[in-house]
């Protein structure tokens, strides 16, 4: 049976006009799924805790993107900004809800999980991780928050190098010690949280990639690696090895059913 | 976080524009299960399992970028109406068509600002500045041919009909309330959501089909904001339910394996308050749930 793996990608929440909510993702993070894992995509609406359990038995692999929001920092036991907890669109709680649960449900299912930007940090606080809310204001690092006054092509272009632990996946999949990644984020990874194994930083010692250990393949990166996937070799790679993850974990569910 | 403004005011297209149901009918349709406490079998292992059911993605843009989504109340429709776990599937076109099928249990089509283009059912050529959305056209007129042909449930709102029936070969028109003897079937732009959404017109059910079936009362009052409207019925297309003007207002498919029904008007906007949108999502819920349990007991049998 040669079936597509099924890949979630968290639908986000964003009012439109005065009174609509929709839910929904931007094309980058479909198209690189659909292109460059041999997946299908679908987006996962915020429709609450409850679908976590068939999402987590019926999904072969999670993608989590980024977004414009932040993960809620109560969810790791810190308080927010009063100020900017009350700009609109800065939190997703509908996203929070289901996406924590989801990612320890397919890590418990042995489902693979690719997490990039805002997906990176819920995977981290997902294992009891926190967050940098700010990173930029940490002494000593620079500012890894897109450039909004560039046009859209150089904002998204790469801005710094990442240098990856030996003996990491990531080390060993890319074949090289460093990578020079975009970087578009204000908050950043701080504490790992349990199970998580750091494998990459950037040369200011900020985390750009996790790990879950003992996971069959769940990696998070702080860099956007789905933007001009078709220019990016390395970044065809990861989605590549995600894709290969997927189809494992399609094949062990159909085992399982016989 | 990254790179993406917050939503522009005003720069986004709403995706659907919900309704709303008479707030009462003359006489109530038979209670439904609880969506959320649906009927529990021990016997059988999938018994707590609910029914995958996708969502149409509508592509807005924002800013230069563009993204896959829809509206809140179909979210909602699905879980609470039908007792489904939503999903939404992107406008990526009808390549996987068929493999996607193999994983879902149900499709909701739903309403959207942006319509069917002309040349896909043989209109006058869409005129500029008309909206549409052929990444969502390409990849739902496909998905409900197969959705058809295999029996998994097909539900369609508003655009949702109409694409129902513009794929399975039917017309429809550009501007129905500009037909000779017509009622205004859009909603007046600057009026308040309540009224936006609040009941307009009358329906007449007609015999023997999926409406007469499951609802005692013969005339149903129901909202109506589209533009577009069935003209020329598509191949086996049947006639559920008819407007007081004559506009089609709801469609089946005759000799559908499974169930396939469309509405004009948005049954999302109340799914379970109103009692006509409470019974057509229990409907399909239950349809799509009956996929369900086929789909696994089939995925057993071809991985054994």
């Amino acid at each position: 049976m040669s079936r597509q793996p099924l890949i979630g990608i968290p639908a986000c929440a964003r009012t439109i006009g005065p009174r609509w909510l929709s839910h929904g993702t931007d094309e980058q993070y479909v198209h690189a799924v659909a292109g460059y894992t041999g997946g299908l995509p679908i987006l996962i609406p915020p429709a609450g805790a409850a679908d976590v359990a068939d999402l987590a038995r019926q999904l072969d692999g999670l993608f989590l993107s980024g977004s414009p929001s932040n993960v809620a920092p109560h969810h790791y036991g810190a308080t927010a900004d009063p100020a900017k907890a009350e700009t609109p669109g800065e939190n997703d709680h509908g996203r929070d809800a289901v996406m924590l649960p989801l990612i320890r449900a397919m890590i418990a299912a042995g489902k693979p999980l690719l997490a990039v930007c805002r997906g990176h940090q819920e995977l981290n606080v997902a294992f009891g991780g926190t967050l940098h809310q700010a990173v930029h204001q940490v002494p000593g690092n620079f500012d890894h928050r897109p450039q909004r006054q560039l046009p859209r092509e150089a904002m998204w272009a790469p801005r710094h190098d990442v240098i990856f632990a030996g003996n990491g996946v990531l080390h060993r999949l890319f074949g090289v010690e460093r990578l020079t990644v975009n970087s578009l984020h204000s908050q950043a990874v701080d504490r790992p949280g349990e199970r998580i194994i750091v494998e990459a930083r950037a040369e200011d010692g900020v985390i750009e990639a996790i790990r879950v250990d003992g996971a069959a393949f769940a990696i998070g990166v702080q860099w956007h690696p789905e933007w001009r996937i078709e220019d990016q070799p390395m970044s065809q790679a990861l989605f590549g090895a995600f894709g290969q993850a997927c189809r494992d974990a399609l094949a062990a569910t159909a085992r399982r059913a016989a | 976080m990254d790179a993406r403004p917050a939503a522009a005011p005003g720069a986004a297209q709403p995706a659907a524009v919900a309704g709303d149901s008479p707030p009462a009918m003359k006489r109530a349709t038979p209670p439904v299960a609880s969506a959320r406490d649906p009927a529990r079998d021990p016997a059988r292992p999938d018994h707590d399992r609910r029914p995958l059911i996708a969502i149409s993605a509508n592509t807005m843009s924002d800013n230069g970028y563009h993204r896959y989504s829809t509206s809140e109340g179909c979210v909602l429709a699905v879980r609470d109406g039908a007792g489904g776990v939503p999903l939404i599937f992107p406008g990526l076109g009808g390549r996987d068509a068929d493999a996607l099928l193999d994983r879902l249990d149900g499709l909701l089509l739903t309403g959207g600002r942006a319509n069917v283009q002309t040349h896909l059912y043989d209109g006058p050529p869409d005129g500029p500045g008309r909206l549409i959305d052929p990444r969502r056209d390409s990849t739902v007129l496909p998905l409900i041919r197969h959705a058809v042909r295999r029996g998994i449930p097909v539900f369609g709102l508003c655009r949702g009909m109409q694409e129902i029936n513009v794929a399975l070969g039917g017309s429809l028109f550009v501007e129905v309330s500009a037909q000779p003897g017509k009622l205004n079937h859009r909603m007046t732009p600057g009026d308040p959501p309540e009224k936006v959404t609040a009941p307009r017109h009358w329906i007449d059910v007609r015999p023997g089909g999926i409406f007469d079936s499951l609802f005692d009362d013969k005339r149903l009052l129901v909202n109506s904001l589209h533009g577009q409207a069935v003209n020329r019925m598509g191949r086996n297309v049947r006639l559920e339910a008819v407007c007081e003007d004559g506009v089609i207002e709801a469609i089946s498919v005759d000799g559908a394996p499974g169930f396939v029904l469309g509405v004009q008007w948005h049954p999302e906007y109340k799914p379970v308050e109103d009692a006509i949108s409470r019974t057509l999502f229990a409907a399909f819920g239950a349809a799509c749930r009956a996929h369900m349990e086929k789909r696994l007991a089939q995925d057993a049998a071809v991985a054994a």
